[in-house]
Parts: structure tokens; sequence; C-alpha cells
């Protein structure tokens, strides 16, 4: 999907457009408003990332601009002001979704999946893996005929390691997945280690859990064939 | 008392006293039509001075009502100039435009100081956070240097949550949160109840809100109320026993509802009950104290008193006191 990043920052563009490469996206970085608002004419995007911070631009004008030049793709406000005015502002304008800095690489990915699935009216396919079948729609885990019995939790973090299979999770990006800005930033917390040893002992009642691997001191990994 | 209502007794004591010299002066007895001539002559007195002092007045009541007592904010102040002839009140008008005028620019310039710091203090975070997670990610990156990053990573999240904190801070001070919503207590409850299921549930704490019971919240901002509520029992989740309890209740503090929480944890210090109940002692950005300063401002940002039971030895009891109720 080609996607045109808004962002004023280098660094920060440079980390999103590495990123985002990695996982199959076409990306293109513009720094400055004036210099987006010439790619939006020339260049057709699935996707828009604009910080509002610009330098030269007022970043709900440019939002105004583009939806007007390229009311077909999808845009994600990325800002680091986290008042609620200008997020329904930003929403009202057009905008789908609105995360604020700084955000988890993954939680954006996640992001822009779940809006090209709600424009084009795509549902997500059940998860094959080791013999279970994950219902993204029921929130549902069955093993053959059984169902699993799982927790919100269990299935949210579940659900999200099959998401970004043979890739590590880290402790806080788990975390932060299923509790957002409540996610505990003490070292002490060891609450997903509960929620993935009981996830491990109900998956493991009906095969083997050998491909939910814990990374030492990092995280967790889901070792699976790719998705099809 | 009202200030025609005083101008006008004023007035008719003058005249009262005016008019017992007169009589004690008097060579001959008055005869008694006299005194119903006096009488009434004075109550129609005071119905005239009472009805010209309202309506000179009547500026000041606009004033009052128009311009001073809908104010939250100075950015809700009306500018536009009081219709009077009084120069005093003409005087009085242009005194409090040009103090709210002030204390409008003092106003935005902290706002556009908070969105300046919330800019510049965010995203090196974010860069650094997102720099993290991509060589995290990255293949060739030994599990020992991936296992440093992600504890630069937990440091790097509490610099953030301390810097929102702080931010958070800043615009509820400066009055950047509207207040314009009706929201049930319970409602909110029920969703930080629902937040932290799994914290109770792994802790085994016997969790329980009183039924049938509930306070409507006016002027109210929900994402405030829900930090201030989640953090409150969030605290008495985490700090609590294994197999512990918590009791979410409600009162009466004279004609007010209260919500109480009550803990079976290690119960707060004296440092913490102080951070969390007064007003303008500075904000200690370490282990639990910003957060109290948090909760501490955003109930005073609803006129929600807060009071911990000092008494309680074991165990943490909080009082909410609300004020702005249905």
């Amino acid at each position: 999907m080609n996607t045109l990043i808004v962002e004023d920052e280098p660094a920060m563009a440079e980390e999103i457009a590495h990123f985002l490469r990695k996982v199959g996206f076409v990306c293109d970085v513009a720094r400055t408003g004036k210099e987006a608002s010439e790619r939006v004419w020339m260049n057709n995007y699935d996707f828009v990332l604009i910080d509002l911070g610009l330098p030269d631009y007022d970043g709900f004008e440019l939002l105004q601009e583009t939806i007007l030049c390229q009311h077909d793709a999808s845009y994600l406000i990325l800002t680091a002001s986290g008042e609620l005015g200008n997020k329904l502002r930003g929403l009202n304008l057009g905008a789908d979704d609105y995360m604020t800095k700084p955000f988890s690489l993954l939680e954006l990915h996640a992001r822009m999946l779940a809006i090209n699935r709600r424009k084009h009216g795509l549902t997500e396919p059940d998860i094959i893996f080791s013999g279970f079948v994950l219902d993204p729609l029921a929130r549902r885990v069955h093993y053959g005929l059984r169902e699993v019995e799982l927790t919100r939790r269990e299935y949210d973090l579940l659900h999200y390691l099959l998401l970004y299979r043979n890739r590590v999770l880290t402790r806080l990006q788990l975390a932060e997945h299923i509790w957002g800005n409540m996610a505990d930033d003490g070292p002490d917390s060891n609450y997903i280690d509960v929620h993935l040893k009981n996830l491990r002992r109900k998956l493991a009642v009906y095969a083997s859990t050998d491909w939910l691997e814990t990374v030492r001191g990092v995280g967790y990994r889901a070792n699976l064939p790719h998705l099809s | 008392m009202r200030l025609a209502v005083k101008i006008s007794l004023y007035n008719t004591f003058v005249r009262l006293l005016l008019a017992a010299g007169c009589w004690l002066a008097w060579p001959a007895p008055i005869p008694s039509l006299w005194y119903i001539v006096v009488t009434v002559t004075l109550g129609l007195m005071i119905k005239v001075d009472l009805g010209y002092a309202h309506f000179l007045l009547r500026p000041m009541r606009i004033l009052i009502r128009r311009k001073l007592r809908i104010i939250q904010d100075p950015g809700q102040f009306d500018f536009v100039p009081l219709k009077t002839s009084t120069t005093d009140l003409r005087q009085l008008d242009k005194r409090i435009n040009n103090l709210m005028s002030q204390l409008d620019i003092r106003f935005a310039c902290e706002k556009a100081f908070t969105a300046y710091a919330s800019h510049e203090l965010l995203t090196p975070i974010a860069v650094l956070r997102n720099r993290f997670d991509n060589i995290i990610a990255d293949e060739e990156t030994p599990d020992h240097i991936a296992a440093r990053l992600v504890d630069s990573q937990q440091t790097l999240l509490r610099l953030s949550r301390i810097v929102q904190m702080l931010l958070c801070l800043a615009r509820i001070e400066n009055h950047q949160y509207l207040k314009n919503e009706t929201i049930s207590i319970r409602s909110v409850l029920l969703e930080v109840l629902h937040a932290l299921d799994d914290r109770i549930a792994m802790k085994e704490i016997t969790m329980t809100l009183e039924p049938d019971t509930d306070i409507v919240s006016i002027s109210a901002n929900h994402s405030l109320l829900y930090t201030m509520l989640v953090n409150l029992i969030g605290n008495a989740v985490r700090y609590n026993t294994d197999q512990g309890h918590v009791t979410i209740g409600w009162g009466r503090f004279g004609n007010r509802p209260t919500l109480t929480i009550t803990d079976s944890g290690p119960g707060m210090t004296p440092e913490q009950i102080a951070m969390l109940t007064q007003y303008g002692r500075p904000v200690k950005a370490t282990g639990n104290g910003i957060g109290l300063q948090v909760i501490q401002t955003i109930s005073r940002f609803h006129h929600i008193g807060i009071s911990v039971d000092p008494s309680t030895t074991k165990g943490t009891l909080i009082t909410l006191k609300f004020t702005d109720i249905q």
C-alpha cells in the first residue's frame, strides 16, 4: 500500500518509514506541509499519515486539502497533542484515526490494517495455527470442535502474537496493546507473564505450545509458518 | 441584602429621623390624621427609592449576571462594553474588561506553552521509542542487546508517563478541558472495573460495588473522571494484598453525596495523604506522587472534596464528596 508520511522530525519519519517498508508498505516522506501538498497532487496514496505540528502549514488545513485532492485515501493523524479538542476536530474533518505520540509502531500498523478492512468492508479471516482456529469475528478459539475457554485479555494477547508471528513482541508492546495507557511501567509488573502462562496452560490441554517462545529478557514470539 | 434595598432603607431611616425631629419640635399636639399622612408618604418614598435604586444599579446586575457569574475561563468572557450612563459603573466595567483581557492573554500563553512543550518533549521520546522498537525487531540484533534495549524502553516509558502527567496537570490548571457533560458515576465505575478485571482476578481480590445507588455529576468531564477513578481504584488493587478486598460504597456528608473506596492494603503514608488532599504542594515526580497530584487536581477541577480517613491503621478509606450533582 502506498503511504505518505508527513512528519517534520526526520528521525521520526525515518523510523516509521523503516518499519512500514519492512511490513510491505511503499512509503514517501514529506518533511513540510508544502512538500506534502505537492506530493498529494502528483501521486496516489492509500494512506496519509499527518503530523499536526508542521513548521510551515497548519496540520488541519493540510488534512482538508489532501482529503479534497485524494478522498479515497485513509488519513491517520499522528501528533504529540493529547488535547481532546484537536482529536475531535481531526476526526470531524475526515481523519480515520488519531494517534498520540509516543506510540508503538506495531499499534500504528494494526490500526492501519483495521482502517483498511473497515474502509473496504473486509472481515479478518480465521487464523489457523498449530491445529487451533482463531475466529476474530466471534473472538473465539477452537481446537477441532472444542472451544478453548480464554479470558478477554488472553484472547487479545494470542491474537496480537499471531498477527505479528515470528517477531519478538516485548512485554511493553503486549501490555500497551491490551491495556493502552494503563500498562504498568514498573519493572516488577508481571501481569503479562501471568497471562501468557495461563494462555500456554489452556492451549496445552489440546496441543503442544512449543511454538510460543519466551525470549529471555525481551518478551515472547509465536514461531509459526507465515500467513498465506 | 441587596444594595438597592440597603440604599432605600438608609434613605427611609434619614427621613424618619427628620420626621421625628419635626414632631419633637412641633409646639402643639399633632392631629391623628397627620400620622396617617406621614406614614403613607414614608411608604411611598420607600417604594420610589427602591425603584430608583433598582434602576440605577441595573447595569451592575447585568455586569454580574452576564459577565461574571458564568465565567469559568477568561476565553468565555463577554468583552462588549456595558451600556450605562453612570460613570462609575462604566469605569468598573472597563477595569474588569482590562483585567480579564490580561488574564485571557496569560491563559492563551500558557495554552501555547503546553502545546509547545508537548510537541518538544514527546517527539524525541517518540523517536527513541520507535527506534528501539525497530532495533529490537531486527533479526540481526543479538538477544543480550535486545534485552538491554527493553530495559531502556521501560525507562523511556516512565519518562513518557511523567511528561504526559505533568502536561495533563498543566492542561487542567489552565482549563483546557471542557466540563460540559452529565455523567453517571456508577457507569464510570463499571467501566473502571471492566478495565481492571484481570488485575482484580489475578490478585484474587474481592471487589464489592454497593448496589442501587448512583451519583449523577453535572458540569463534568468524562475522561478526567475516568482517569481519577481508575487511578484511585487501580491503586487500591495494585497495593493491596493477595486475596484482599476493595469496597466501593455510597453515603452522605451533610447534603453532599459521597463515594467511598475502602481497601485492605498497607495504608497511605502521611506524605501521600497530603499529596492527595492538599492543594499547592510541589509536584513530586517520584513514586506515585505525581499520580496522586493528578487525582487531586481532577477532583478540585470538579469541586469534589477528597479526604482520607486517618484512623484507618490498616488499609485506606478514601471519601469523595460531590458538589455539582443532578
